[in-house]
């Protein structure tokens, strides 16, 4: 790719328009790889950083967001996870038995409103801990496809994999995904009664 | 009613649970995903309908993706985030 000669400006004006306004989906993604919002506030910062730096290798009318995941997930993967404090795992398994526990379901029977609040956080709570408990290359696929909406071509170029590789990995960690989720998307009327 | 026709035909092929082995699981994700051509997904979409073990897995898909979608609480990124980030690159901008 031909590097682009940007003038001082036009660095400032690109940075402006095409970087800043993904800034919650880049705070949103870094928090989910980290799972702790101080992290996550260094690593976004460090991404706008570095990407202003060779904001020449962007080439103007491509996709923004695409390339700034892609120095976001190689900050986290290269640099930030060697630095940063592992997530405690002992947390995740406290929570998960917790979730996967009688106690959990009664809760939720308990609450004649599915609707109501409380389980409504209980539910965003289970999804959100079977997403954090995933190993962390299959959380990216989950959250890239899923969450994200890219298309193959553009995960394959922000993790560098064939696509090929990209299908096989988001194949894997939607079947780690269903495990955890499945009994919960029943529970909670999300699948059609057969 | 064309829709009764579907519902006895839906029915009758509900009652099977033999195994489905006409299509795999990457063929419905490419369709869930958009990366699927439109006569495929015409195609597999049509099978889905007449075939137990697919709409199952079908509907399990797309309840999980909703999960996904609807029920994982976005952050807001701290108030002063985007501050600091100007700050820097402005401090980086004097320097050179």
């Amino acid at each position: 790719m031909i590097p682009t000669a940007y003038t001082e400006k036009e660095k400032n004006m690109v940075f402006q328009s095409e970087m800043l306004p993904h800034l919650d989906s880049m705070y949103n993604f870094a928090f989910r790889l980290t799972l702790d919002e101080d992290d996550a506030k260094d690593l976004v910062q460090d991404t706008y950083l570095k990407a202003f730096r060779f904001i020449n290798s962007f080439e103007k009318g491509t996709n923004a967001k695409a390339w700034l995941f892609r120095i976001l997930k190689n900050s986290f993967i290269n640099d930030f996870r060697k630095k940063s404090k592992e997530p405690s795992k002992v947390d995740y398994q406290e929570v998960e038995t917790f979730y996967n526990s009688e106690e959990f379901d009664n809760e939720i029977e308990a609450t004649s409103d599915l609707r109501s609040e409380s389980v409504q956080d209980l539910i965003g709570d289970e999804v959100a801990n079977a997403i954090n408990s995933l190993e962390v290359d299959f959380r990216i696929a989950i959250i890239l496809c899923d969450i994200e909406g890219f298309t193959y071509e553009e995960m394959a170029k922000i993790l560098d994999i064939p696509i090929g590789t990209v299908r096989s990995r988001l194949h894997r960690a939607r079947g780690l995904l269903k495990e955890k989720l499945s009994s919960y998307a029943k529970k909670m009327g999300y699948l059609q009664k057969s | 009613m064309t829709s009764d026709k579907n519902f006895h035909e839906k029915n009758e092929m509900k009652q099977s649970s033999d195994p489905c082995n006409c299509c795999c699981l990457d063929s419905l994700y490419t369709i869930l995903d958009g990366e699927a051509s439109e006569e495929n997904t015409e195609e597999l979409m049509a099978h889905i309908e007449k075939c137990l073990p697919c709409y199952q897995q079908y509907d399990l898909e797309v309840a999980i993706r909703e999960l996904l979608q609807t029920r994982l609480a976005k952050k807001c990124p701290p108030q002063d985030l985007l501050d600091c980030i100007r700050e820097k690159i402005a401090s980086i901008t004097i320097t050179q």
